[in-house]
C-alpha cells in the first residue's frame, strides 16, 4: 500500500477514507469494521491485559456451533457477529488472529452436535464456542475425546453438563440459579402465592433434575408445586399444557422454555383467563415479537444484560461497537454478549496459558490455567468505573458468582425489579 | 391425572371441538384430493404453509387488513396447489402410465420432494425470521361461565363451518359438483360423458388447498408462521381423511375431525399434555388394522390398466 503522499492511497483516497469505504461496506455485508484504536487502546487497558503475552503472530482455529437453523436459531446466519467483533478488536489490540469455524446444531439436534464436534476434532480444532448446553449434551463426549476447550455461554452447564472436561459454561444455569433469587421475589411480591405451577421442556430425564432443583429451593418455604407440565421444544401450540395449569389453580407460573418459545406461551396465556403472573428464564426480542401485546407484564429472571444500560466501562463500550459496527437494527442481547465475552475469555486464556509457559493450543494447557485462576473480566457487573468479573467454579465448571435479576417488561421496556447473586444470595428488591 | 369436574370436562370439550374444526377443515380438503385425484399429496403441508407466509408478508409489509390478508394467503396456497398437480403430478403420472408403472408410488415420492423443496424454499426467503406473526387479529379471552373461548376460536369455528357447507353445497348442488362426483366415482367413464378428467383434478388441487391456506393462516394467527406449520397438520389430515372415509361427504368428515379433537383433549385427563399426539395416531393404527385401507382399490380407481393409457 502507498504511504507516501500524506497516507493518499490510489486516486487521492485517504487511507483514512478508504478505510471508512471498506468499514461501511464491510457492516452492509455483515462483517464487523475496524474498532477505532484509540478506544481498542482504552479497552486493552480496562481488561488489564497482559502485554508480554498476547499471542501476537499465532492463529487460532476456533468452532462455534450454534443453532444457525431451527427453532432455537433466532439469529441466523449472524449468529457469529459479536465474536467476529471480538475477535477482530483482539487482533487489532496485537493479540493473535483466530479463524471462525461455524457449525449449525441445528437447535438441539444431537445428531448434529455429534458431527460438529466429530469435524472440529479431525481438524484439531483446540477450541470451540458452544451453545444450549453443548448441544444438549451430544457434543460433550466429542469435547472430551478430541480435546476440545469449550464455552457455553447460551446454556451454561445446566445439571447435566458440570464437572466435564473441557467443558465451562459461562452463563448462571436456568432456571436452577435463579430459582432461589425467584424464590424470595415471589415472597416479596405475593405473600400469600404459595402454589406454583409451572411449564418446561421435556428434556426426559434431564427435566426431573430441574424440578428436582426447583424443589430444593421450594423446601421450607411453604411453595408447593402445583403443576409440571412438559412441552416440546420449540413447541408453538401450548394451549393443552395451559389448560392443565389452569386446571392446577396456580398462584404463579413458571414457564422454563427457551428461546421463541416463550413467545408462544405467552401469547396463548393471555387468552386463556388465567391472571396469575408468569415468570421466566430467558428474554429475547425474537419472542417478544412473537407474543406481541401479551409479553406485557411478564417477568424474567436469569443474568440479563441490560444493552439499554451498560453496567460497566466495557459493556458500554461492547454496546457502542455493535451498534457502530455490525449491521444489526436491535441492541445486542445476552446470547451475543456472552458470545463476545467467551471469545474476550479464550484470549484471556491464550494470555494466561502462555504466561505459564504452556501450549495454547492445548485443551489441558487451557483448562489449567483457567483453574489456575478462574476470575475473567466480564460485561456483567462492575461499575461505571471497574469492568465486571466472572468467577468459575472448577468443581463444577460453572459459574460461581454472577450478577443476576428479576425484571419485567412493561410499558415495552425491561425494569428491573431485583438483584441477587447465583442461587439467590444477596437479594435487593431494587423499588 | 388431573382432577375432574364439570368445568374441567366443559373446558376440555370446547377445545376439543375448536381444535378439531382445525383438523376438520385440513382433513375435509385433503380428502378431496387424495378421494378424487388419487394423489397421496403430503405436499398439501406446504399449500398450508405458504398460506400464511403470504397472510403475514401482506400484512407486516403492506399493512394488509387481516380478512384480505387471509384470503390472498389461501388464494396462494389454491395457486400453488393447482401448479403442483398441473406441472409435477400430471406429467409425471402420465409418464409411469405410459411406462407401465404404477402412479401411486412415483406420486408419493414426487410430493416428498415437493415438500422438502417448498419448506426449504420458505426456510431460505424467510431466514432472518424464523416466525412471521400475522397481523390485524386481535385475539382475546371470552369467559363462558366456567370456560374460556378466544375470538380466534369462535372466527375459526364459524368460518370453517361455513366452508364446509358451502363445499358440500357446490359437490351437491352444481354441475361442478357432479363432474367432481363423476371423477371420484370413475374417471375413466367420465370420460365418456365429456368430462376432463385433468380439470378436475386441477380443481379439486385448488380447492383442498384453498382449505388448507384458510386452516393455515388461523394457526399461524394463534402461534406464528414458520416453515415448518404444516407438517403436523398434515398427519392429522391423514388420519381424519382416513377415519372419516376417503369418499365420505365433507360434512360426515368434518364431525369426525371434531370427534377426534374431542378424544384427543379428553386424553389429558388420562395421559400427560406430551403424550396427547400418540391418541390420534393410536385411534388410526386401530383403525386401519381392524379395517385397513384398500390401497389396492385406490390403485385401481385411479391408475388405469397402462394399455388403456398407451392405446
Amino acid at each position: 500500500m502507498n504511504t507516501r503522499n500524506g497516507g493518499r492511497v490510489g486516486n487521492g483516497l485517504t487511507r483514512k477514507e478508504m478505510l471508512a469505504g471498506l468499514g461501511a461496506a464491510a457492516a452492509v455485508a455483515g462483517v464487523p469494521r475496524p474498532s477505532d484504536a484509540a478506544s481498542l487502546q482504552e479497552l486493552a487497558k480496562m481488561l488489564g491485559v497482559d502485554s508480554k503475552h498476547l499471542g501476537k503472530g499465532l492463529t487460532f482455529d476456533v468452532g462455534c456451533s450454534y443453532p444457525v437453523t431451527g427453532p432455537a436459531a433466532i439469529f441466523g446466519s449472524h449468529v457469529t457477529d459479536a465474536p467476529n467483533m471480538a475477535f477482530q478488536q483482539i487482533t487489532q489490540m496485537g493479540g493473535p488472529k483466530f479463524n471462525i469455524i461455524l457449525k449449525d446444531n441445528k437447535s438441539g439436534d444431537p445428531q448434529a452436535g455429534v458431527q460438529s464436534v466429530r469435524e472440529l476434532g479431525f481438524a484439531h480444532v483446540p477450541m470451540m464456542l458452544t451453545s444450549e448446553v453443548a448441544d444438549l449434551a451430544a457434543e460433550l463426549t466429542g469435547i472430551k475425546q478430541y480435546k476440545i476447550f469449550s464455552l457455553d455461554g447460551s446454556g451454561g452447564t445446566s445439571d447435566f453438563g458440570q464437572a466435564r472436561k473441557y467443558f465451562w459454561g459461562t452463563i448462571a444455569i436456568t432456571p436452577d440459579d435463579a430459582v432461589g433469587g425467584v424464590v424470595k421475589f415471589i415472597q416479596h411480591m405475593w405473600p400469600n402465592a404459595k402454589r406454583v405451577a409451572s411449564c418446561g421442556w421435556d428434556l426426559g430425564g434431564l427435566s426431573d433434575m430441574v424440578l428436582d432443583r426447583i424443589q430444593h429451593f421450594f423446601d421450607g418455604t411453604g411453595f408447593v408445586q402445583a403443576a409440571s407440565e412438559r412441552s416440546k421444544m420449540g413447541a408453538t401450540d401450548y394451549s393443552a399444557n395451559i389448560q392443565k395449569i389452569k386446571q392446577s389453580n396456580p398462584d404463579v407460573v413458571l414457564a422454563i422454555v427457551y428461546a421463541e418459545d416463550v413467545g408462544y406461551f405467552m401469547k396463548q396465556y393471555a387468552t386463556s383467563g388465567i391472571n396469575k403472573p408468569v415468570i421466566t428464564f430467558t428474554h429475547t426480542l425474537a419472542a417478544q415479537q412473537i407474543a406481541g401485546p401479551a409479553y406485557e407484564g411478564l417477568y424474567f429472571s436469569f443474568d440479563y444484560f441490560d444493552a439499554t444500560r451498560p453496567p460497566n466501562p466495557w459493556a458500554k463500550f461492547f454496546v457502542d461497537e455493535y451498534a457502530k459496527n455490525i449491521n444489526a437494527k436491535v441492541p445486542p442481547d445476552y446470547y451475543t454478549a456472552n458470545s463476545y465475552e467467551d471469545a474476550f475469555t479464550l484470549w484471556q486464556l491464550i494470555m494466561r496459558t502462555l504466561k505459564r509457559g504452556g501450549n495454547p493450543k492445548n485443551a489441558d494447557d487451557l483448562q489449567a490455567a483457567l483453574i489456575s485462576n478462574p476470575v475473567f473480566p466480564s460485561l456483567y457487573g462492575g461499575s461505571a468505573s471497574e469492568v465486571g468479573t466472572i468467577v468459575f467454579d472448577p468443581e463444577t465448571h460453572s459459574v460461581k458468582h454472577r450478577p443476576m435479576m428479576v425484571a419485567q417488561f412493561k410499558g415495552g421496556k425491561v425494569n428491573q425489579l431485583a438483584h441477587f447473586d447465583v442461587g439467590g444470595a444477596d437479594f435487593k428488591m431494587l423499588q | 391425572m388431573s382432577s375432574v369436574n364439570f368445568a374441567n370436562f366443559l373446558q376440555l370439550l370446547a377445545d376439543g371441538i375448536f381444535n378439531g374444526t382445525a383438523y376438520a377443515l385440513i382433513g375435509v380438503g385433503f380428502s378431496l384430493i387424495l378421494s378424487v385425484s388419487g394423489r397421496f399429496h403430503i405436499a398439501y403441508a406446504m399449500t398450508y404453509t405458504l398460506a400464511a407466509y403470504v397472510a403475514a408478508w401482506m400484512g407486516t409489509a403492506y399493512h394488509v387488513p387481516f380478512w384480505p390478508a387471509l384470503l390472498l394467503g389461501a388464494l396462494a396456497a389454491a395457486l400453488l396447489g393447482a401448479l403442483m398437480e398441473r406441472l409435477v403430478y400430471l406429467p409425471l403420472s402420465l409418464r409411469a402410465l405410459s411406462r407401465g408403472a404404477d402412479p401411486l408410488l412415483v406420486m408419493f415420492v414426487a410430493s416428498l420432494g415437493l415438500t422438502v423443496i417448498v419448506r426449504n424454499g420458505i426456510a431460505l426467503a424467510a431466514l432472518q425470521q424464523s416466525s412471521v406473526n400475522i397481523q390485524g387479529f386481535n385475539n382475546q379471552g371470552i369467559n363462558w361461565g366456567p370456560i374460556t373461548v378466544t375470538t380466534l376460536n369462535l372466527t375459526t369455528f364459524f368460518t370453517t363451518w361455513g366452508l364446509i357447507f358451502a363445499l358440500w353445497a357446490v359437490l351437491n348442488l352444481t354441475n361442478l359438483g357432479r363432474m367432481i362426483r363423476a371423477v371420484r366415482a370413475n374417471w375413466e367413464m367420465s370420460l365418456c360423458i365429456g368430462i376432463d378428467p385433468s380439470l378436475i383434478f386441477v380443481m379439486v388441487f385448488v380447492i383442498g388447498s384453498f382449505f388448507s391456506g384458510v386452516a393455515g393462516v388461523f394457526q399461524a394467527t394463534f402461534a406464528s408462521a414458520t416453515p415448518d406449520l404444516g407438517l403436523p397438520p398434515f398427519f392429522y389430515a391423514l388420519v381424519v381423511a382416513f377415519l372419516a372415509g376417503l369418499t365420505s361427504g365433507p360434512i360426515r368428515i368434518a364431525l369426525v375431525a371434531v370427534a377426534l379433537g374431542v378424544v384427543e383433549a379428553m386424553s389429558t385427563l388420562l395421559l400427560p399434555t406430551q403424550f396427547t399426539p400418540l391418541v390420534v395416531f393410536a385411534i388410526l393404527f386401530f383403525y386401519v388394522a381392524l379395517r385397513p385401507v384398500n390401497f389396492k382399490d385406490l390403485r385401481r380407481r385411479f391408475s388405469p390398466k397402462p394399455q388403456v393409457a398407451a392405446g
